[in-house]
């Protein structure tokens, strides 16, 4: 948040809590960030308050493993929060929720501040009582988990608490902001592809975009603001280079958001979008990648369909005619689908047949080659794309499927 | 044994520039590019391009450099080269290196920062 903060020249305080051996660390860092003031107002106690990232570009699930969490507890002292509130007097105040106590909640709404709430780290829905101005939330967090990941019960989840507007950020297919009290349908705006880097705060960057944005802007400008932005942060992780380029955005006459093709490819959308996994994907064979792919897949919302898994496995005791059976119930599951991702993992030839068959029909196909063992001239040219990573695989995914999807 | 990362509370150590990395790839919608509507047929393997400095229909373009003519969209996760050119004044030039008119046509191009 900082980070991004500070990228935007943004005039900001900070309260934060941490353990006491981060304390001289933050109080020398948040002004190198630009922060105006600051203050702890919670020591963090039992835990050292790190976080284990099993996958820092959430190409699937980020996994993020909070070390020592059930031994940690918070000190919040109200008393700091008060000072700071008291002496930097905020006209917007942002909460990234997570084991906030009542008494800071409390302190908070008596501030007079406009409440934004991003609420995907929030266990206990405790920020629904607040009828806080704005709720961001994400296709990742808890919120919209316990809604059934299901963006309408989110908007009426949130209408129900009184949020004046909610914002769900659908990862690389976009982002969507409602008025719940109104009858009004989203507005939407597309995400903007860029090579994932890392996602660790790129919410917190796409909030905090949001809320400099001046409101008379539209919404929709403001969502693509936000996305522009945020597609700059994942982009890269060194931060000097972050800083220059939203400089760049933020200097030039232009409005780079407005003028550049997105991608925006809704939760719903992808539900439809069947992707083909050609792969050797038999009881003798490893197949622990095909298994992550096929969950990063679902994570994002898309159907993979694996033919092995869904029609079986041809065997010796067939008869010609069950073979051909077999064989053409594969064929009408790979001509019904959308993507075809082939993954190599040893040089069966079907899988090279599948990538073959389905890139003469024009839909999209990618070859995952991590490794890069494949050196076969047709494969490696009939493809779309050639990925070495699952995240290179994904951000592939939505930026071929969201080709036709763009958004104003 | 042993650990890794920078072992202290701070940014991560910068790489180095990617405005300055050169660009391999293939072009998008090459038979709808305003090349192709002049000519009817795809540049030829080793023409001169440019990227141009400004959008066209919302995407960046690789233009044949002696006409100017756009000859096909380059691939949205290369946005970021629109920052490069636009605070840095870096232009990126270079050719075509794979020209095919197949049934499924490729136009992929070599491009160095300059």
């Amino acid at each position: 948040m900082a980070r991004a903060l500070h990228a935007l020249e943004a005039n900001y305080a900070a309260a934060y809590v941490c353990p006491a051996y981060l304390d001289e660390d933050c109080s020398s860092r948040l002004p190198s960030l630009g922060a105006h003031s600051f203050a702890k107002i919670g020591n963090v106690i039992g835990a050292p308050n790190v976080i284990e990232i099993r996958e820092s570009s959430e190409a699937g699930h980020q996994g993020y493993d909070d070390l020592l969490r059930e031994q940690r507890s918070i000190r919040f002292s109200t008393t700091e929060l008060e000072r700071l509130l008291r002496d930097y007097r905020p006209t917007d105040v942002l909460v990234l929720s997570g084991e906030i106590k009542p008494q800071a909640l409390g302190t908070l709404l008596r501030s007079g501040a406009r409440l934004y709430v991003d609420a995907d780290h929030d266990t206990e829905d405790a920020w629904s009582a607040t009828k806080p101005h704005t709720v961001f939330c994400s296709t990742s967090g808890e919120p919209f988990r316990r809604c059934g990941r299901d963006p309408e019960a989110l908007r009426q989840h949130y209408s129900n608490a009184g949020a004046a507007l909610v914002v769900l950020k659908e990862n690389r297919g976009g982002s969507r902001m409602w008025v719940p009290a109104s009858d009004q349908s989203a507005q939407e705006a597309p995400a903007f592809p860029t090579r994932t880097e890392h996602s660790v705060g790129v919410g917190d960057c796409f909030d905090a975009v949001w809320i400099t944005v001046l409101d008379s802007e539209p919404p929709a400008s403001r969502l693509r603001a936000a996305a522009y932005v945020a597609s700059i942060y994942a982009s890269t992780f060194d931060h000097r280079t972050f800083v220059r380029d939203v400089a760049s955005v933020l200097r030039s006459r232009d409005t780079n958001a407005a003028e550049l093709h997105g991608i925006r490819l809704s939760w719903e959308r992808r539900a439809n979008k069947n992707i083909y996994f050609a792969a050797p994907d038999f009881p003798e064979i490893d197949t622990r990648l095909i298994d992550m792919l096929e969950e990063a897949v679902q994570y994002h919302n898309f159907r993979p369909r694996r033919p092995v898994k869904e029609m079986g496995l041809a065997n010796s005791s067939m008869t010609v005619s069950e073979r051909r059976e077999l064989y053409f119930r594969d064929l009408e599951l790979l001509e019904s689908c959308d993507a075809l991702i082939a993954l190599p993992l040893t040089d069966d030839p079907g899988t090279f047949a599948e990538l073959g068959r389905f890139s003469s029909t024009a839909r999209p196909s990618i070859l995952f080659d991590p490794s890069g063992r494949v050196g076969n001239l047709f494969a490696r040219n009939v493809a779309d794309r050639i990925c070495r990573s699952c995240a290179e695989v994904i951000d592939a995914l939505f930026e071929l499927l969201g080709r036709t999807s763009d958004v104003g | 044994m042993g650990s890794s990362g920078s072992g202290s509370f701070g940014n991560y150590k910068p790489k180095a520039d990617r405005c300055d990395d050169p660009i391999d790839t293939d072009l998008e919608d090459i038979l709808h590019s305003e090349y192709h509507a002049a000519h009817g047929a795809l540049p030829a393997k080793g023409t001169p391009v440019r990227l141009r400095p400004t959008l066209l229909n919302r995407r960046l373009v690789v233009d044949e450099t002696k006409t100017g003519l756009a000859i096909g969209n380059l691939p949205t996760k290369y946005n970021y080269l629109r920052l490069c050119m636009g605070q840095g004044g870096r232009s990126y030039e270079g050719t075509v290196t794979v020209s095919k008119s197949s049934k499924l046509p490729t136009l992929e191009v070599h491009l160095d920062p300059v």
